[in-house]
């Protein structure tokens, strides 16, 4: 018995060793329809990299990828007059030096895009996207969004996209479908 | 002999509780928020900005201690720079030191406030306080 003990735990230290990680098995493993890799899976998928923002701290590189464009997202939107009368409380949020509201949208919006592209991992918390872009159901939305203004985001997004080295124009393309299919519930005016 | 086997056995048993518990630490530990402490400057400029000079000034700036990125909109002469508070920077000293790098027709970007609202967006109130203190211990 002691000896099947010793056995076993042998094997279960062995397998640790030389057995894959839970990344690499998932890497490994056929996917899950015949339509190919997930929008998660090409810009990066779950394969653990640091995260060069948190030292010490492990990010999926899809994750990374759709932070850095969700960051360089607010960025432009935010040097862009046509977005500005969207975003009061934010804008004067910021003015008094305030981080909380931006660091939620930076955070939410990073939530969302990986779970709308196929992260397995990431959860969106946030409203959904009809509530959260109707000023009377949510107070930080400054207006109704026109279908030029859902436009003009959609290119503002692509410019963060270009800035992040995403060129692949197939990618950017379903990228920007993906988001398209936000438009009924985001446009209201 | 035994008691040897059955040590080996536990310690075994030990160390691969122990990678279990690292490893499943690493996998699902929260990510922390990057954001916590990003602010953004908005300078308007008053002039024609060409992308050669807009790419100077962008670069010049995120050399600056605390800057995290910026990004210029050449059409319409916005520059919008992302700053980490806890650097010591503020809208103030990012506008003085963009307008240090040439002479500029350029003015910082204040939205008018608008005043009331939610008692956790006033800096002054206790509730921001609060939560603010909240954010350092807990994130």
């Amino acid at each position: 018995m002691k000896k099947q003990i010793f056995t076993l735990s042998a094997l279960a230290l062995l397998s640790f060793v030389f057995f894959p990680s839970c990344e690499k098995d998932e890497e490994t493993q056929p996917p899950a329809t015949n339509t190919g890799p997930t929008l998660y899976e090409r810009v990066g998928g779950t394969a653990l990299v640091n995260d060069p923002k948190n030292p010490g701290t492990m990010i999926e590189t899809g994750r990374l990828t759709l932070r850095s464009v969700v960051d360089s997202a607010i960025l432009v939107i935010a040097a862009d007059p046509q977005m500005t009368p969207f975003f009061p409380v934010l804008l004067e949020e910021v003015g008094e030096g305030e981080t909380t509201g931006l660091s939620a949208l930076s955070l939410n919006l990073t939530d969302f895009m990986a779970m709308a592209t196929g992260s397995k991992t990431a959860v969106y918390g946030g409203k959904n996207m009809k509530n959260a872009h109707n000023p009377a159901t949510n107070p930080r939305m400054g207006a109704k969004v026109s279908a030029a203004d859902f436009d003009r985001f959609v290119a503002d997004v692509s410019i963060a996209l270009g800035k992040n080295g995403v060129t692949d124009q197939q990618l950017i393309s379903d990228l920007v479908a993906l988001l398209n299919t936000t438009k009924g519930d985001i446009v209201q005016n | 002999m035994l008691n040897s086997k059955r040590n080996i056995a536990l310690v075994s048993s030990a160390i691969l509780l122990i990678a279990f518990v690292v490893h499943f630490l690493v996998i699902t530990a929260p990510e922390k928020n990057h954001t916590s402490q990003l602010q953004l400057a908005r300078i308007d400029f008053k002039q024609p900005i060409d992308s050669s000079e807009a790419g100077r000034i962008c670069n010049l700036i995120n050399r600056q201690k605390g800057v995290e990125n910026s990004y210029f909109n050449i059409k319409d002469g916005i520059l919008v720079v992302a700053y980490y508070l806890n650097s010591g920077q503020t809208g103030e000293t990012i506008y003085h030191k963009v307008m240090s790098f040439g002479k500029y027709k350029a003015v910082r970007f204040v939205l008018e406030k608008k005043g009331g609202g939610c008692p956790i967006h006033n800096s002054n109130s206790f509730l921001y306080r609060f939560y603010v203190y909240y954010q350092k211990v807990f994130q």
